[in-house]
């Protein structure tokens, strides 16, 4: 129950999310109240009210019904993550070991430079990790992306260009039904990026840290091998003319972290050793003592455990570290979770008669109040922008368009006109950037489902998020076509509705909420 | 507005999405390729289809995406009509690389090039900001312009506030209706266009004039074809030998089916020829599926519902008797039963068939002449055949040049001519002379009499001719 969350529960999680979006929410709710009260009357705890207990109860119960929990995406996620672990670190274990093999094949006539030990397996790694610690850093200090280099710049470009022309290509060649499928996916995974990003991101980082690792721990077993089995010269050469004095003290910065630990000649070599192992090519290698050749490797395997193996155990810890806390960080906040909590706290109310949308129907949720528990009622008084469109703005009945919303634990703050022209929905806009949204439960936005959603409307919604901060909820409530008496009917088409969520879901936004304003209970 | 001079006249069709601007157009253009579909933002580039009479194009019309940002759209030219003459030019200009605005910029392209206007909307649904938007749009682009209503399942409710406010902004208007032939609404809608600019009328004339000859042909051939089939499936005989009596019953349902199959397939070709008449846009044409057309030619049902009425059964033997020399009670015989119903059983149905021979007549048992140790089936003596191959010809006929059906976006299917407490499809409404002439034409053909055949075969052709005009007029 205390458990963290982790990228396979987040999986599931989607997933159980995408499948309710097909059920009612009548059916929903007594499900989820069940999976509550079936928990707490069983351990009569005090009831949590933290959305990510609540969250996990859940996400427990929804998996222990599912039929194949084998066949779950997290489930399959997790094991497909471990065997690609597991490929990685054979990869790396063999990559690392045939690359210190091929390495010291050169031994023989001339002894190894360790120059070029040092470059391509120590140096390399020491500037690969410097560039992530340095981009963290930067990113840290609240830089959004580091200052792009030409090069960079040019790559971007090009890729954008790339893809919206390939894109736009695709498009062309696909139905009005496949192209809307297409950008429902491509918002659905914008989206689930935006709520859980770094959460997915760090199991990934892990990777590359364990391929890393393997790659060193070969590496490392490779070269003790050859100096194990095969008598390998170790000299250095540079055309730079720098002094045995100079490559001596480098050698002996870079031993700080080991040098205290060995005794003095172990750690890294004396200077005579540096002298007496350097090769000058017109004077061969006969002249250098055996004593000097060999000094160097211990060096060696120590700077690739210290400067290879360490820092990669450090980065792969530090993912493992960045990992929990962006679980620990996730905000569950989002409208479908709420939706899910709000259900799990709201006793399940049934009346015998069909609920019209009358008066009488929609005075019930006032009449139970003094049931809800504290926190219930504290939801219950969420105040809302409510933004109805010019053709049935004054046709609404108002009194029953507060019933409908307090169905939904929410009520009008704010009861605004929009879609006259564009010119006001502009003002509207700028009226609305102004407003304070800390106390606010959102934007709640009524729409005409038999009108198709038009770009216009995905364009305002995106304009309106800009303009009111990234984790606003915006409810999108749809009606169907207006009766001779009031324009607040039930959506009819199934399909129109499935059009509506479609476009929705192409916007990406997490924070973005469709659903029907009145729920025809036929069942 | 200025407007680039182009040498053929251009009409585009524009509206909101999902409207039905694409079916309008098929209709006009008849050109069952415009990808049409439920999904609104089908169309989301511009499509011409140019009407070519002998060689030349002499008009053209263009499919655009629907509106996607009318209100948009109307304050920025608003704007620009403000400095500039031609709003429409600018306004692409200014934002064709605008990507959000991109279906708007494009659906205006044929305006630019000077394109009149049909604004097609969806008359089952209120009128909206969003609709008055594009037709103010439309108002500034001045161009001239009609309106056509269409009103999708049927649903007339909101007909009389989108008349109201076309009134204000087009030269015409009216209503498109997607059950009639396709043939008749293009006839009608082009007609209609004449009423918006008087310099079309000309090229519209010639159009209309162009269609109708080709209707006229194609009709002509689709006679043709008819009485192709006819001849051939009333002629049509199968036989066999047989050594004793014990055979007969296996080779005459060996022969029967043989038979059925071959007239069958006779059909199925004929079918095939009239549908690339008329659908030579689709490959895999499908017909409704309540028709009665998917029963078997030779089933109880088809004969039931096809075949002659009691009526005229009654009215043939009165009147035709002597002419054709048929007995009433031999019409009468295929009348419900299919004639292959319980072969050997339903011995009137099958004796019918094949002859008209007595049970009683000494070396034809079931009119299969046993005498020279032969069975032969056909040439047909039940004038049902004629008329079930006729009014399936024409129920075919009727489903292809409809559009309305299959099309995903009309759901309601095109009512046919027979229901099932009656019969007789499209001959039943037939005179008692034209049906004098089937059972002339009938007799003839059967007794290969090629002076009468001939003679008949042109009466019959004129009464074809006549019901397929009528057919592409219904309504």
């Amino acid at each position: 129950m205390k458990r963290n969350w982790q990228y396979q529960d987040i999986i599931d999680l989607e997933f159980f999310l995408r499948q309710d979006s097909n059920h009612k929410g009548s059916v929903l709710h007594s499900r989820d109240r069940q999976i509550f009260l079936q928990h707490f009357e069983l351990q009569r705890q005090d009831i949590p009210v933290v959305p990510s207990a609540l969250m996990q109860l859940w996400l427990q119960a929804r998996r222990e019904e599912h039929p194949e929990p084998n066949t779950l995406p997290g489930t399959i996620a997790r094991e497909a993550h471990a065997l690609l672990r597991l490929v990685l670190i054979i990869f790396g274990l063999i990559s690392g070991g045939s690359a210190g093999l091929f390495f010291f094949t050169y031994a023989g006539t001339t002894p190894v430079n360790v120059l070029h030990f040092l470059v391509l397996f120590v140096f390399t790694q020491v500037v690969f990790t410097l560039i992530i610690l340095l981009r963290g850093g930067a990113l840290r200090l609240g830089l959004k992306s580091l200052p792009p280099t030409l090069s960079a710049r040019v790559m971007a470009v090009l890729t954008k260009k790339i893809s919206s022309y390939l894109l736009r290509q695709t498009h062309k060649n696909l139905s009005a039904e496949q192209r809307l499928g297409v950008n429902a996916t491509l918002g659905q995974i914008k989206a689930t990026n935006a709520t859980y990003g770094s959460l997915l991101l760090w199991p990934l980082f892990q990777l590359i840290q364990i391929l890393a690792i393997g790659f060193n721990v070969g590496l490392l077993g490779a070269t003790f091998l050859k100096v194990t089995v095969s008598d390998i010269a170790f000299g250095w050469q540079s055309t730079l003319q720098f002094s045995s004095q100079s490559l001596h003290t480098f050698v002996s910065w870079m031993a700080l972290p080991w040098s205290w630990l060995f005794a003095a000649g172990t750690a890294y070599p004396t200077l005579a050793e540096v002298e007496g192992s350097r090769i000058i090519l017109k004077e061969g290698i006969a002249h250098l003592q055996t004593p000097d050749l060999i000094s160097w490797w211990p060096f060696l395997l120590l700077s690739l455990i210290a400067y290879g193996l360490f820092f990669r155990l450090l980065l792969y810890c530090f993912g493992i570290y960045k990992e929990y806390r962006s679980a620990k960080s996730l905000r569950f906040d989002t409208p479908p979770i709420r939706q899910i909590t709000r259900r799990m706290l709201t006793p399940v109310v049934s009346t015998q008669a069909r609920p019209e949308p009358t008066e009488q129907a929609i005075t019930q949720p006032k009449d139970l109040t003094e049931e809800f528990t504290e926190t219930e009622l504290q939801e219950r008084s969420n105040p809302v922008h409510l933004l109805l469109p010019d053709e049935i703005c004054d046709q609404c009945d108002n009194s029953l368009l507060a019933g409908y919303l307090s169905r939904r634990g929410l009520n009008i703050h704010n009861s605004l006109r929009f879609m006259v022209d564009y010119e006001s929905d502009q003002q509207l806009l700028e009226k609305l950037a102004e407003e304070s949204w800390q106390k606010s439960a959102g934007i709640v936005i009524l729409m005409e489902a038999w009108m198709p959603p038009l770009v216009s409307f995905q364009i305002f919604l995106k304009e309106l998020r800009a303009k009111v901060g990234k984790n606003l909820p915006f409810t999108l409530l749809l009606i169907g076509k207006p009766s001779p008496t009031s324009p607040l009917t039930p959506v009819q088409d199934e399909a129109l509705f499935a059009i509506w969520r479609q476009k929705m879901e192409s916007l990406g936004d997490p924070y973005l909420e469709l659903d029907v304003l009145i729920e025809e209970e036929s069942e | 507005m200025k407007s680039v001079p182009i040498a053929t006249p251009e009409i585009a069709i524009i509206g909101h999405p999902n409207e039905g601007k694409s079916s309008v157009l098929s209709t006009l253009a008849e050109d069952d390729s415009v990808r049409i579909s439920a999904t609104p933002g089908e169309t989301t580039e511009c499509r011409t289809f140019p009407v070519i009479i002998d060689g030349r194009e002499i008009l053209r019309f263009t499919d655009t995406p629907g509106f996607q940002n009318p209100s948009r759209v109307l304050a920025e030219m608003r704007k620009i009509a403000e400095t500039s003459n031609d709003s429409v030019a600018e306004f692409r200009q200014k934002f064709k690389d605008v990507e959000e605005l991109h279906d708007d910029v494009e659906l205006l392209l044929p305006v630019e090039r000077g394109a009149g206007i049909i604004y097609v909307v969806d008359g089952s649904r209120p009128v909206r900001n969003v609709d008055r938007a594009e037709m103010e749009i439309l108002r500034l682009t001045g161009r001239p312009r009609m309106a056509i209503i269409n009103c999708k399942d049927d649903d007339f409710g909101q007909l009389e506030s989108w008349k109201n406010e076309f009134r204000k902004n087009f030269n015409a208007n009216r209503v498109f209706n997607a059950h009639r032939a396709t043939y008749a609404e293009r006839i009608l809608l082009l007609e209609a266009l004449k009423s918006i600019d008087q310099d079309w009328q000309p090229t519209l004339n010639k159009v209309v004039k162009a269609f109708k000859e080709d209707w006229a042909a194609r009709n002509s051939a689709t006679v043709d074809i008819l009485q192709t089939l006819l001849t051939e499936c009333l002629q049509y005989s199968v036989s066999a030998s047989i050594q004793n009596e014990k055979d007969s019953t296996e080779v005459q349902q060996r022969l029967a089916l043989s038979y059925q199959k071959t007239i069958e397939e006779k059909e199925r070709l004929a079918h095939e020829q009239i549908r690339a008449l008329f659908k030579h846009n689709i490959f895999k044409y499908t017909l409704p599926p309540h028709s009665i057309l998917h029963e078997d030619l030779f089933s109880e049902k088809t004969w039931h519902l096809l075949g002659l009425s009691k009526k005229q059964v009654a009215l043939a033997g009165a009147l035709g008797g002597a002419l054709v020399g048929a007995k009433l009670d031999l019409l009468t015989a295929g009348l419900s039963f299919g004639i292959f119903t319980g072969i050997g059983g339903a011995a009137g149905a099958f004796g019918a068939l094949a002859g008209g021979k007595k049970l009683s007549s000494g070396k034809n048992i079931l009119g299969i002449d046993l005498g020279g140790e032969q069975i032969k089936i056909g040439p047909a003596t039940n004038i049902s055949l004629l008329l079930i191959l006729i009014n399936r010809a024409l129920l075919f006929y009727q489903h292809t040049i409809n559009w309305a059906h299959g099309r995903r976006d009309y759901t309601t299917n095109l009512p046919e001519p027979v229901s099932a407490a009656g019969s007789g499809g499209f001959t039943a409404d037939w005179s008692a002379s034209q049906l004098r002439t089937c059972k002339a034409y009938f007799s003839a053909v059967t007794q290969k009499d090629e002076t009468v055949m001939l003679e008949e075969a042109q009466k019959l052709s004129v009464i074809l001719t006549d019901t397929l005009a009528a057919i592409s007029r219904h309504e």
